[in-house]
């Protein structure tokens, strides 16, 4: 290897690095291999006696303040950054509303879960009122005189009781059920923005 | 050895070499590689972090046409020295007292 495929070697594993520091490594170098050669190396000799490129770069990495290398790494990454702003300016057609749908479909499992709560409770109000009903229609028929429709009115009323007094627990539950989905919900949500603030 | 201890070692090695008189990376090389074993890809980060601690300063000299980087010891610099042969001293009482407790074992 030569000098300047040695020099290009090292440089090219301080990519990203401040130039001046790169620029300095590499004088350091350049200046190695030339006293190397004022000694009586030859060019090849000079450089073979530096060692690796690779360990040259690594050893000067290995000094660089962990803030400085970690900004010397992300920094290609940054560079995609703008096309990726493109890429997603240029997708929003793509993207935006597929995004809508997804929230779209979140609000809509959220009021279906809403509206099944609301229809169980009509139909737990509905049972009761059936109960009443009945109970109050077999007192009229009875009042009447008319003992079978009163019977079945009476009938349909205990039975509309027993249902409501099953169903009314269940609607509590529910109540509750619903309830903890929606603060879980919004703790996850929470989160995220938290997990967002860490981060950034 | 040590990587912690290799590493004081060295920085004391390399002011050491300059302590006398400016030198170049590759004369301070040749001085401190009979003693200790030294790597041109050791030494930069070396200087680069002496100089950063202001131990010692960098010039640039021409010579046969060319740019040669010379460094200079600071006081800082002989400072340090002087810590290490303090530190020195130090580690010597406790390898004697090392040494006597392993006598004793025998």
């Amino acid at each position: 290897m030569n000098r300047d495929a040695f020099l290009a070697a090292v440089a090219a594993r301080l990519k990203g690095l401040p130039p001046a520091d790169v620029q300095r490594s590499l004088d350091y170098f350049r200046e190695i291999i030339d006293d190397r050669m004022e000694d009586g190396l030859s060019e090849e000799e000079a450089v073979a006696a530096l060692g690796s490129p690779e360990e040259a770069a690594g050893r000067i990495l290995e000094e660089t303040p962990l803030p400085r290398l970690v900004k010397a790494r992300i920094k290609p990454s940054r560079a995609l950054r703008v096309w990726e702003i493109v890429l997603l300016v240029l997708g929003s057609p793509v993207w935006l509303p597929l995004v809508l749908v997804g929230l779209l479909l979140a609000l809509l499992v959220y009021l279906l879960l809403v509206l099944f709560l609301l229809v169980y409770y009509t139909l737990n109000l509905s049972v009761g009122a059936v109960c009443l009903a009945g109970l109050w229609q077999a007192g009229g028929q009875l009042f009447q005189a008319r003992p079978l429709p009163a019977l079945m009115c009476l009938g349909t009323g205990l039975a509309a009781a027993g249902l409501f007094m099953l169903m009314l627990p269940l609607a509590k539950q529910a109540t509750l059920w619903d309830l903890a989905l929606w603060r879980l919900t919004g703790r996850k949500i929470k989160r995220i923005f938290i997990r967002r603030g860490e981060t950034a | 050895m040590d990587i912690q201890l290799k590493r004081g070692l060295l920085d004391a090695c390399v002011l050491s070499a300059i302590k006398d008189r400016d030198s170049y990376g590759y004369q301070i090389i040749k001085d401190i590689s009979p003693y200790v074993e030294i790597s041109e890809s050791t030494l930069y980060p070396i200087l680069r972090r002496l100089e950063a601690a202001k131990c010692l300063t960098v010039r640039s000299a021409e010579h046969n046409g060319r740019l040669r980087k010379y460094y200079r010891i600071t006081p800082a610099g002989l400072e340090r020295i002087e810590a290490f042969k303090q530190d020195w001293k130090e580690i010597e009482a406790i390898y004697r007292f090392i040494v006597r407790e392993e006598a004793r074992d025998e």
